[in-house]
């Protein structure tokens, strides 16, 4: 390789002779955008060639699309207000963490120490407070942007707060649906409020849902197969059989699914496993999975999958919740432990039904109180899409 | 094949095309293969329009811009990618040829320097090479992924055109993404990590049966160093276990044990 080596003109122990390799700016955005985020960042200081490359639609698009292949990472925020003042960000797996401290972020983080993450996409946090129902800010951890949603004139106290965040493809606009209960309400027998708004518009919109008893939750709504999804308190159900209620995006219509079995009062995780919505119900040592089939057009119904023998019994003080499933025979869970005063206290781990054992991740740097989401990280901006950006 | 009736089949194993080197170098390629190059396909197919005797052997193609060392390790990975006329296998023998190319690829990137990689895509890309551009441009990326900025420039051999205190700015603003050891012993690192587990308490499971029971000679309790505990910590099945022996003699009078 020789002739090569003279033929570029540089060699490679590092004194620089004649020009710089060239590289076509396409291939250049090939090889940065298959990069880490974190490298990329690095890359940026390269020289202002690079960093202006990284900064065009072309790369971001291309960033985002090879990062929504690949597997999801976890982004966590702490829950004490002292604790860290940054944004964990570490792949399920918990091999690489990255601390995202948020001082620099573009609002301020007085704001931030309070809020709680709520859900992601395309790289984007939905970020808001649990018991109240402004601010709502969707922020990009990597680029520091954020834009702050309208937010309704009086401050409304709420008991559950569950809001959807997602990209309506048929548009090609960012949309944010939200549950809500207002405190006042409990009294009157009123159900939720839901609420949406494209992000670029000036107000919220109500929403008529069809009028079933939302579970309480703080935290995401799950986003499957282009719709929102609740859990529907069954207890309170009047009509029956409704389960799961559901929100599609595009067509902003509300739809149910039911279910021939009654949950009861035992705990729950309704989430996305292995491409389907499914119901994840604790019953003491037991982890039942139910999962939604069935089509569009035909309607979907929840019914019965596994159950797996968690070995452990849990009760009040010792709690989890499924995070994902890592592969065909793993599942990521968030243990909760009460600590009497303290609160609760958070850690993960691996547990794998089939030899029934549990793999406690160590994570170093890992608050002891946490909420965390899916994240894919990218350089999405969120500004793209107010109408004053051109 | 000069002569067209002893060879209608196009993309038989034994048609070549002969393909000459920025150095003067000629190379006889299969068929096969060289239509990987989209260049290359592009071009012969604009010969055969103009002229349909002459294919094959006697048309000599240009390639000004590759050297000769570069296209031998595009042919050589071009070969060893799966041929699209290719007979389809059933499932093993595609997995072990799955495992074959990745040996291979891994053996490639082994051997090669980091600034041959830059020498490979850019031939790679003036052939339009496509999927020898996605293999090397994601070893590229691999490469320059833990590297330090100094060195991705030194690489390129791109010249800082930031001043100090504009790159200073930045990298305290985004000191985060700047963290972590650059060094290639990481990742034996985590290998070892990876091999060492914790156990920890997932709590007390009521309701097993049949429940387990403890040998008659075996200790139930109290813990010796703190009487706090009741029961041992750790029981595992299984009676007549040797668990140690002093290193001078084996228990099978072999020269290793497991």
């Amino acid at each position: 390789m020789e002739n090569s080596r003279q033929r570029r003109g540089s060699n490679h122990n590092g004194k620089m002779q004649k020009g710089a390799f060239y590289l076509p700016p396409e291939i250049l955005c090939e090889i940065l955008s298959r990069l880490p985020v974190k490298y990329i960042l690095r890359c940026r200081s390269v020289c202002k060639e690079w960093c202006h490359l990284t900064l065009g639609p072309q790369f971001i698009n291309l960033q985002l699309s090879r990062v929504n292949h690949q597997l999801p990472q976890l982004i966590l925020k702490s829950d004490h207000k002292v604790d860290l003042q940054s944004l964990l960000l570490l792949d399920t797996e918990g091999c690489n963490i990255n601390k995202i401290p948020f001082k620099k972020m573009s609002c301020t983080s007085k704001r931030l120490n309070c809020l709680r993450l709520m859900c992601s996409c395309d790289g984007l946090l939905c970020i808001a407070a649990d018991y109240l129902i402004q601010p709502v800010i969707i922020l990009n951890p990597i680029t520091r942007e954020s834009v702050i949603l309208p937010s309704p004139k009086r401050r409304a106290y709420v008991v559950s707060h569950q809001i959807g965040f997602h990209l309506d493809p048929s548009s090609g606009k960012y949309k944010v649906v939200r549950e809500y209960r207002n405190m006042n309400s409990l009294n009157r027998d009123e159900g939720s409020s839901f609420e949406i708004i494209t992000i670029g518009d000036s107000s919220w919109r109500k929403l008529s849902a069809p009028p079933v008893p939302i579970d309480y939750g703080l935290g995401a709504a799950v986003y499957w197969n282009g719709a929102f999804h609740w859990k529907i308190q069954e207890r309170n159900d009047k009509s029956g059989d409704n389960c799961i209620l559901g929100f599609n995006v595009s067509d902003e219509k509300f739809y149910t699914i039911s279910c021939h079995v009654r949950f009861g009062s035992s705990e729950y995780d309704l989430l996305v496993l292995g491409g389907c919505l499914s119901l994840v119900e604790h019953d003491v040592h037991l982890m039942r999975i139910w999962k939604v089939t069935g089509t569009k057009d035909e309607g979907y119904s929840l019914s019965f999958h596994c159950t797996y023998d968690t070995c452990v019994r849990w009760n009040k003080y010792l709690h989890y919740s499924v995070i994902c499933q890592t592969n065909a025979d793993s599942f990521l869970l968030k243990v909760s432990r009460e600590d009497g005063e303290n609160g609760p206290n958070h850690w993960f781990v691996q547990f794998f039904p089939g030899k029934a054992l549990y793999s406690y991740l160590n994570i170093p740097g890992l608050p002891s109180r946490f909420r965390g989401v899916y994240f894919k990280p990218s350089f999405v901006s969120p500004k793209a899409a107010l109408p004053c950006y051109s | 094949m000069s002569n067209t009736s002893e060879n209608p089949n196009p993309s038989s194993s034994s048609a070549k095309m002969t393909l000459k080197t920025s150095d003067n170098e000629l190379f006889e390629v299969e068929e096969a293969v060289a239509m990987k190059f989209c260049t290359v396909k592009q071009y012969f197919e604009d010969e055969k329009d103009s002229d349909v005797a002459a294919r094959g052997s006697t048309t000599v193609i240009p390639l000004p811009n590759v050297h000769s060392a570069v296209l031998t390790m595009l042919i050589s990975y071009g070969k060893k990618l799966p041929q699209s006329n290719a007979v389809a296998d059933n499932h093993e023998e595609e997995e072990t040829k799955k495992k074959e190319r990745k040996k291979y690829e891994q053996g490639l990137l082994k051997n090669l320097m980091p600034g041959e990689l830059l020498d490979l895509i850019s031939a790679a890309n003036y052939l339009d090479f496509k999927e020898g551009l996605e293999f090397f441009n994601q070893a590229l990326a691999d490469h320059i992924q833990n590297k330090s900025v100094e060195y991705v420039r030194k690489f390129f051999g791109i010249k800082n055109d930031y001043e100090p205190h504009e790159e200073e700015k930045y990298r305290e603003e985004y000191a985060w993404a700047f963290e972590g050891i650059e060094c290639w012993l990481i990742g034996e690192l985590k290998q070892f990590m990876a091999k060492t587990k914790t156990l920890d308490i997932a709590g007390t499971l009521l309701g097993i049966k049949p429940a387990l029971i403890v040998a008659s000679f075996s200790v139930r309790g109290l813990n010796s160093l703190d009487s706090n505990i009741l029961k041992p910590e750790m029981i595992a099945p299984g009676e007549n276990i040797l668990a140690a022996w002093i290193n001078a003699i084996g228990p099978t009078g072999l020269d290793s044990n497991t």
